[in-house]
């Protein structure tokens, strides 16, 4: 488990937090930026305020929320076990690997009118398109973790009669877990921001769809109190996404 | 074959490359923007340019394309373009205290925009709407306002309709519409000729049916450009209405440069080019039917505080004498 | 030990029935066999064609030199996007993941940063760089300098810290340090964060040609993509698809590299 963090680490913190509250104040003082670019703090939070109190968020951040969860769970359920196949032999990873990283690099965003066409304007194309940019991380640092094990441990536990669930639990999965474990947080956070792109190109809710929609009619400080908004969403959930690394860490020492 | 010398070589070529790229960087006189690329709507800028009527007046445009009219007058408000070439509803944005004003109607009556089904809908025309799914670009854009008049017309009652804001980008439109997730889409008229090529969809009503008097399309110039520019400006504006001209003489040329870019069949451009020309104007001047309605809308769709004051949201100083 | 002593004695046969490079080559034979018959039988032709249709508009792509002109600069935006991601997402990365005190105060912040969607800030990238190609690289390297941030942090959080020491009381430098102790360390998950980091920034550079373009690469994808030409955009997106597997080829190449200089 991680250690508690200390006051001087919280005031660091809390001190970057503040330079960027305060550089955010000077450049929008009167005569800097065009508060349609970016309005000042006071009434982005002002509104950040009324998005809290006022209910109509939340059924746009349910179908968000839905569609990123459905994509991780695909995501991640897919990426690890396809990571852990290919891992198993060294001629897979040789053929499999590059293709996976290959395909990766290209940018599955531009494919989103053919999502569209195939899933739908609602949460199944952004469902979709979340799955496919967060299953390449998870695939590629299974891969990297599993492939990787340090080939004297493994040699050490078979020589010690170990078959290959004994092997798989407590050789390989703890020394790849960190690896694996970057890959299904970056999967998360990319599948994150996916789904907001995706939804700010097309989409009938969510998130995106109000900020979208708000840029359009360039309501700035609303538009941007839902992106404090969604960055706080991001925050939280890369905040789960530690917690459960921190404890599933744990749970392999 | 060992690998380090491959990375070298290969590293080496393309840093070389890289190197070697020419990157265009001529003096720019006055930056065009528009909404939309593929709009037949803005291209007379690409005719002014290819046959050099801008040249001609004294300036040098450069055309830059963006996804959206929000977009593109976030960048004017950045100072990254002189002109916007947008819709006549974004006057709303001047109203909000965006650093621009209209400085020409660019087109009157809203033919560039129409209602377009699928090609074996049972619906014949705007009365057959009623109750059925619409695809709209944003809750509170011109197609939606259009829409919403439509209802109001027919006396539909508020649930009239079910708006689906789908994003404005045609593919969108064209896979809600093709995948049957909504009954009609109020777009751009010419992907119904185009769809009706393929027999996957048409056109059921331009919808200049439901407002004549409205402002299509407007030019925006910014604050920072009429006062360090106007005579480009005034330039361009001057080049631009030669142009309509020039294209309303010339439509088989038109046609084919238009094509050029939006890709269309000379039948569909054809089409699209008989269809949309009238909405251009020949002098820019602003009506004032046209603004009630633009202003109507804009309480309609609650986009502005208050009652607009429209003559602070455009000027008819810019425009060329006759 | 490596693919490269395989593939340069590729009709040597050894274990498996073909060498990995064969192996992937069929593999995507059949990936793109698939989409062809997918793309015949059952496709929108406004939204997909099948491959040979896109190999056939490459010609065209490539006859107009606007779009060879919009090609380059876009490579000349990539490029410089990747390196100047990966040399200060390395630094930061190392700064940050080294300390056990920095890594616990600046790295939540620097998550919450890479959280935030980055697409909705654009404008100010806009305001700041203007609409021109360093909008674009810096949009970029927003995009692709979190990724190698996280994983340097995660290649180096395994290190034990009494090497680290013992390397420093033997009067080892920095640079030595990190030669022989924190980068050979890091190696894999570096790579993989570079590689990650070239997807991002593709993604960046794209999203930003995409909002806007003086005819650059994101011009053409949007208007092919919003005049339903599927052949050109799909030979558009195969020539950007070669260039980030390419650069992607070259970060494994490099990886290989230095694997073998570090075993070696």
């Amino acid at each position: 488990m991680r250690p508690k963090l200390g006051i001087g680490q919280r005031l660091i913190q809390l001190g970057v937090l503040l330079l960027i509250l305060v550089a955010w104040y000077i450049g929008t003082l009167p005569g800097h930026i065009n508060p349609l670019l970016l309005p000042p703090p006071a009434p982005v939070f002002k509104d950040f305020w009324q998005l809290l109190n006022n209910s109509s968020i939340w059924p746009d951040l349910w179908v968000t929320v839905h569609e990123w969860l459905v994509a991780v769970a695909i995501a991640a359920v897919a990426g690890c076990s396809l990571g852990y196949i290919i891992s198993r032999s060294a001629y897979a990873v040789r053929v499999f690997d590059p293709l996976l990283a290959g395909i990766y690099s290209i940018p599955a965003i531009l494919l989103f009118p053919l999502y569209l066409l195939f899933f739908g304007l609602g949460a199944g194309s952004k469902i979709a398109i979340g799955t496919t940019i967060a299953f390449f991380p998870v695939v590629l640092n299974t891969i990297a973790g599993l492939a990787n094990v340090d080939k004297s441990y493994i040699r050490a536990a078979q020589s010690m009669g170990a078959n290959d669930l004994q092997l798989f639990w407590s050789v390989m999965l703890p020394a790849a877990f960190p690896v694996v474990l970057t890959g299904l947080r970056l999967g998360c956070i990319i599948a994150f921001l996916a789904i907001l792109g995706g939804e700010t190109i097309s989409s009938l809710a969510g998130l995106g769809h109000r900020i979208v929609s708000l840029a359009e009619n360039m309501e700035s400080a609303q538009m941007f109190a839902n992106i404090v908004f969604a960055v706080l969403m991001a925050f939280i959930i890369n905040g789960v996404v530690s917690f459960a690394e921190a404890r599933g860490r744990r749970g392999f020492q | 074959m060992a690998a380090g010398v491959s990375f070298r070589t290969l590293a080496a070529s393309i840093l070389a490359l890289a190197i070697a790229t020419p990157v265009c960087a001529d003096p720019v006189r006055l930056r065009v923007g528009n909404s939309a690329a593929q709009a037949f709507s803005f291209i007379p800028v690409e005719v002014g340019i290819r046959e050099g009527i801008f040249a001609k007046n004294g300036v040098a445009v450069e055309s830059i394309a963006f996804g959206g009219s929000g977009k593109q007058h976030q960048a004017m408000a950045a100072g990254a373009i002189d002109i916007a070439l947008s819709g006549g509803s974004d006057l709303s944005y001047v109203a909000k205290g965006a650093p621009e004003i209209a400085v020409a109607e660019m087109a009157g009556p809203p033919l560039f925009l129409g209602v377009v089904v699928a090609y074996n809908s049972p619906l014949k025309g705007p009365d057959d709407l009623k109750g059925k799914k619409i695809s709209v670009s944003s809750g509170a854009g011109v197609t939606r306002w259009l829409i919403q008049k439509l209802v109001q017309q027919k006396g539909w009652g508020p649930d009239g309709v079910i708006y689906v804001a789908a994003g404005g980008s045609w593919a969108s439109d064209i896979a809600a519409l093709t995948t049957g997730q909504v009954d009609a889409a109020c777009t751009a008229a010419a992907l119904g000729f185009k769809l009706e090529e393929t027999k996957q969809g048409r056109l059921l009503f331009s919808t200049s049916a439901i407002v004549h008097d409205f402002i299509q399309h407007a030019i925006f110039a910014s604050t920072a450009s009429l006062q360090e520019k106007p005579d480009s400006v005034r330039g361009f504006l001057k080049g631009w209405f030669e142009t309509i001209a020039w294209m309303r003489a010339h439509k088989a040329e038109s046609v084919e440069i238009a094509r050029g870019i939006t890709g269309f069949s000379a039948e569909v451009e054809s089409r699209e080019y008989d269809l949309v020309m009238p909405m251009f104007t020949s002098d820019g001047h602003f009506q004032a039917a046209g603004l009630k309605t633009i202003e109507q809308s804009f309480k309609d769709l609650h986009l502005v505080d208050g009652e607009p004051d429209m003559s602070k949201l455009y000027t008819d100083a810019y425009l060329p004498e006759d | 030990m490596t693919a490269t002593t395989i593939s340069s004695v590729p009709h040597v046969r050894r274990g498996p029935i073909m060498s990995p490079g064969w192996a992937r080559l069929i593999a995507i034979f059949i990936l793109l066999a698939l989409w062809e018959i997918g793309a015949r039988v059952c496709a929108d032709p406004l939204f997909l064609c099948p491959p040979s249709q896109a190999i056939g508009a490459l010609p065209h792509i490539f006859s107009d030199p606007k779009i060879v002109n919009a090609i380059r600069v876009t490579i000349l935006e990539l490029v410089t996007a990747f390196l100047m991601s990966v040399t200060v997402g390395l630094a930061i990365g190392l700064a940050v993941g080294l300390h056990g005190f920095t890594k616990q105060s600046i790295l939540p912040v620097i998550l919450m940063l890479y959280a935030t969607p980055q697409a909705t800030i654009l404008p100010l990238f806009v305001l700041i760089f203007g609409i021109g190609p360093a909008a674009k690289i810096a949009f970029g390297v927003s995009h692709g300098f979190f990724p190698v941030v996280v994983t340097t942090v995660a290649g180096v959080q395994n290190l034990r810290p009494q090497l680290l020491r013992a390397a420093h009381s033997m009067g080892a430098n920095r640079w030595q340090v990190f030669t022989t102790i924190i980068f050979p360390h890091m190696i894999p998950s570096f790579f993989t964060g570079m590689r990650l980091g070239m997807t991002a920034v593709l993604l960046g550079v794209l999203l930003a040609e995409l909002y806007v373009s003086t005819a650059g690469i994101g011009f053409y994808t949007r208007l092919f993509a919003e005049s339903f030409s599927p052949p050109d955009l799909f030979a558009l997106i195969s020539v950007l698809a070669a260039i980030a597997v390419t650069l992607n080829e070259l970060c494994r190449m490099a990886e290989r590299h230095f694997r073998r200089w570090n075993d070696g």
